[in-house]
């Protein structure tokens, strides 16, 4: 069941071409990794398919519909959620009501029962205790949960993941790694997520690995097979891996 | 939140007007920048997008009233609705054209893009002599025609300031439908961080001109109300007069922005403020408002209302919104 | 061709109309903020021009140097007192207290100086050119705006101060990196900007023999923000360009408009004005020259 089609995606930058004929499905409830190095194209290629970005070339499917030209919100309403890299949480805001948006908009309840879906929200993460706190008090693990449940809420059928994992412990990042491959499995929620730092971690958990490299895609696969490609192990290493 | 306190102040208010009509006057023009403050709240206060041609919808519900009096005769009192209807529509118009121009650009693009509306149509009515041009349009004959001399002596007393705290009272009621729903978290989500709401599925242009024709519409019956209604005269050079956004900006400030009751304490407190500096330093009274402004904005942002709601328990929150 | 002579007069004070811009304009550029106190200082200019002439006998070239020392010094003000306190409060705060901040000064002008109409005329003869009779005083007003807006882009260009500021105009973060006191660049271009805005005051009123009034900035104000949005906003030899353009637009405007009779043409060109300035900033909101 192919959720998202991306043809032969092209975004220049001036005389840059950040991402350069890229491809790829993606099925429902399928975790996806996309691993590179800073400047391989990653980013942009999320800002592609959430809308904020289009491209100069190339299709993008969703559920069998073309969304290249629609904007981000419209994306948004048909079911892709975006957690950013540096948590955009609403400061002044409680906790419980920057969830509250994403399930009424993102997610189209009306307010009473965006509510409910917010608080469970809320308990799927694990900040439901601290759902009356100012979202600009949480620390750091927790405003990167927060992300999490402000997206599930919004009842997505595709989470985008920005480096989600930047910046946590070790330990954070085995809990957020597993929640988010249970939304998956649990709940048929499709996901790709960028990795660039401890990418082994993240991504030996993921169904699916793409690596970027230059704006392309220079191996895919399983995560066993795809990150010991002699390839990817060139460009992270320089010289073929002995 | 409850809006009860806010309308209850407006209610009393109004009931004083009629029982003691003598002191109308007076609650008329407190009343003003209340209801004035309340209305650039709307905007104001729930985008953190600032309009400096803002004063311009205080003109069109103005020159409502006063076109209808003085180019369609006849209407007898049904005037008065007529006119005021008209300002109103003829606010939130502009609101729409403005809005759907200029509310796509941030912040300040938006500011310059408004930055002429107030002078520019002020001009456009002197310089083409429309409606009275410089002249302005004089409507105490019009009224004593249209509704009879004491009916109209009473409206431009406590008809002018009863419609004042309608409008006043008006502002809280849409300020409280507009926060109690969908509109509320998209606009909290779009003035703290309007990319991510973008990102959320939430569309910003919509409501983001949906509190600036809100906001227009109620300046527009409050223009129409003060200036035609109460002062039976519309001048350019008065209802166009560009301070009067700093006024509305100043009670907004003062009392606590994007609060519901701070508008009332704002406005109590500017209209004696300034009646005071008007008492000991004749003529400096603009100068006195755009030094508070000045001094709010820098040292108390959050305004009276919003830095006590800080420090009450949320229970006691919900009544002081 | 009758039009001729309004196209030459356009342009002229489209010079100044140009010079009193630059200051916007940088102060954008490098700040991102709109100063829409600006007109107020043009106000101040054209009070030190006043003053200066008929109560010391300075001419106006002396009085432009004596405003350009003067805004330094209030554009440095300006900077620690307002901006640098706001900038974390956010884009609204700044906006509003420099709003008020221009209507506190036109007041305190108007209770120290009063609300008359006033002015000058400092007369060193004239030349006929194409029909116009042009007064050398214009000319000169013309020129020192030409020689202010192309030594400020040489300024910016040539000298390591203007190469850190235009670093800081391209990025903020970035020129903080490579070791740029982005600080300093904000502090120099806020007093560098109202400076050039002053002495443009002082310019402007050899145009406006009894236009000097507290109140005078509100329409400046809106002037240069149209000029400086049609030249791109933060780029100085585009809202120079745009300057001369809004000068000839506003000059011939008003021919065409006593031409009709029906309307009063000076209003109608400021009608006029702020019709551009919504449809530049709909159409084209990076302005209408790329330099």
């Amino acid at each position: 069941m192919t959720l998202l089609k991306v043809e032969h995606v092209v975004k220049k930058f001036g005389g840059l071409r950040a991402v350069d004929g890229v491809s790829f499905a993606l099925d429902r409830g399928e975790f996806l990794a996309v691993v590179g190095p800073n400047g391989s194209g990653k980013t942009t290629l999320l800002n592609l398919i959430n809308g904020v970005y289009k491209p100069d070339e190339g299709r993008i499917f969703f559920e069998g519909v073309d969304v290249t030209e629609l904007p981000p919100y419209k994306r948004a309403r048909l079911g892709m959620s975006r957690a950013f890299q540096v948590p955009r949480p609403f400061p002044e805001s409680t906790v419980l009501d920057n969830v509250v948006v994403g399930a009424l908009f993102n997610g189209g309840y009306d307010l009473r029962r965006a509510r409910e879906v917010a608080e469970e929200a809320l308990r799927y993460v694990g900040l439901y205790d601290k759902r009356h706190e100012l979202a600009g008090r949480l620390t750091f693990n927790e405003l990167r949960l927060l992300e999490l449940a402000r997206a599930l809420a919004g009842n997505p059928k595709l989470l985008l993941l920005d480096e989600v994992m930047a910046g946590l412990t070790p330990k954070e990042i085995d809990a957020m790694v597993q929640l988010i491959r249970k939304m998956a499995e649990e709940r048929g929620i499709a996901a790709i997520s960028l990795v660039e730092h401890r990418m082994r971690a993240v991504a030996q958990l993921a169904h699916r690995v793409i690596v970027m490299h230059q704006g392309k895609i220079i191996a895919e696969g399983p995560p066993e097979k795809a990150l010991n490609d002699p390839k990817v192990v060139e460009v992270y290493l320089g010289r073929p891996w002995r | 939140m409850k809006p009860y306190i806010p309308l209850g102040i407006y209610l009393a208010l109004m009931a004083a007007a009629f029982a003691a009509p003598e002191y109308s006057k007076l609650i008329a023009s407190v009343a003003f920048f209340m209801a004035l403050g309340q209305a650039v709240n709307i905007f104001v206060g729930l985008t953190r997008y600032v309009d400096f041609g803002y004063v311009a919808f205080l003109a069109m519900g103005a020159y409502g009233v006063g076109v209808v009096l003085t180019y369609l005769p006849g209407l007898g009192l049904a005037a008065l609705p007529v006119g005021i209807a008209l300002g109103v529509a003829m606010a939130a118009a502009l609101a729409a054209v403005v809005g759907a121009i200029a509310l796509r650009l941030r912040g300040a693009y938006f500011a310059i893009a408004t930055i002429g509306v107030n002078e520019g149509l002020k001009h456009l009515i002197v310089g083409a002599n429309i409606w009275g041009g410089g002249a302005g349009l004089i409507l105490s004959s019009a009224m004593f025609r249209e509704f009879g001399r004491e009916t109209a002596l009473f409206l431009s007393t406590v008809g002018s300031t009863a419609l004042i705290l309608f409008a006043g009272a008006l502002a809280v009621v849409a300020m409280y439908l507009i926060q109690s729903g969908r509109a509320g978290y998209a606009l909290a989500a779009v003035r703290q961080d309007e990319d991510a709401a973008k990102v959320m599925g939430i569309n910003p242009t919509k409501y983001k001109l949906l509190a600036f024709m809100t906001s227009a519409s109620l300046s527009g019956l409050l223009g129409a109300s003060y200036f035609a209604v109460g002062n039976m005269q519309v001048f350019p050079e008065n209802v166009f007069f560009i301070e009067y956004i700093l006024d509305g900006m100043a009670v907004m400030f003062l009392g606590g922005a994007a609060t519901v009751t701070g508008p009332i304490v704002g406005g109590l407190i500017y209209y004696f403020a300034r009646d005071l500096v008007g008492q000991v330093w004749p003529g400096a009274q603009a100068l006195v408002t755009a030094l508070l402004v000045f001094i709010i904005v820098v040292l108390l942002p959050r305004g009276i209302v919003g830095t006590l709601r800080l420090h009450l328990p949320p229970k006691a929150r919900e009544w002081l919104p | 061709m009758e039009v001729i002579p309004y196209f030459l007069s356009g342009l002229i004070i489209g010079s100044v109309y140009g010079l009193i811009t630059l200051g916007l304009s940088l102060i954008f550029g490098v700040l991102r903020v709109a100063n829409v106190a600006h007109g107020s200082f043009v106000m101040i200019g054209a009070y030190v021009a006043f003053f200066g002439f008929t109560l010391w006998g300075a001419p106006p070239p002396a009085a432009g140097i004596g405003a350009l020392a003067l805004g330094a010094g209030l554009g440095a003000l300006v900077y620690y007192v307002v901006v640098k306190p706001l900038m974390k409060a956010g884009e609204l705060n700044i906006l509003v207290a420099l709003f008020a901040l221009g209507l506190l000064i036109a007041e305190a002008a108007r209770m120290a100086w009063g609300p008359d109409f006033r002015g000058y005329t400092w007369s060193i003869g004239s030349v006929s050119l194409g029909g116009l009779v042009l007064e050398l005083s214009k000319a000169l007003g013309a020129l020192t705006a030409l020689a202010t807006a192309v030594g400020l882009e040489v300024f910016l260009r040539r000298t390591y101060f203007g190469r850190a500021v235009r670093a800081v105009v391209q990025d903020p973060v970035g020129a903080q990196v490579v070791g740029i006191d982005v600080e300093r660049v904000f502090l120099l271009s806020t007093a560098m900007g109202v400076g050039i805005t002053t002495m443009g005051g002082v310019m402007l009123t050899l145009f406006i023999p009894v236009g000097i009034n507290p109140y005078m900035g509100g329409i400046y104000t809106l002037i240069s923000f149209v000029i400086a949005v049609m030249g791109g906003l933060g780029s100085i030899m585009g809202a120079y360009m745009a300057g001369l353009l809004f000068g000839v637009f506003q000059s011939v405007g008003y021919y065409v408009f006593s031409l009709m009779g029906f309307a009063q043409p000076f209003e109608m060109a400021l009608f006029l004005a702020f019709v551009l300035l919504l449809l530049i900033l709909l159409f084209k909101p990076t302005g209408l020259f790329r330099l």
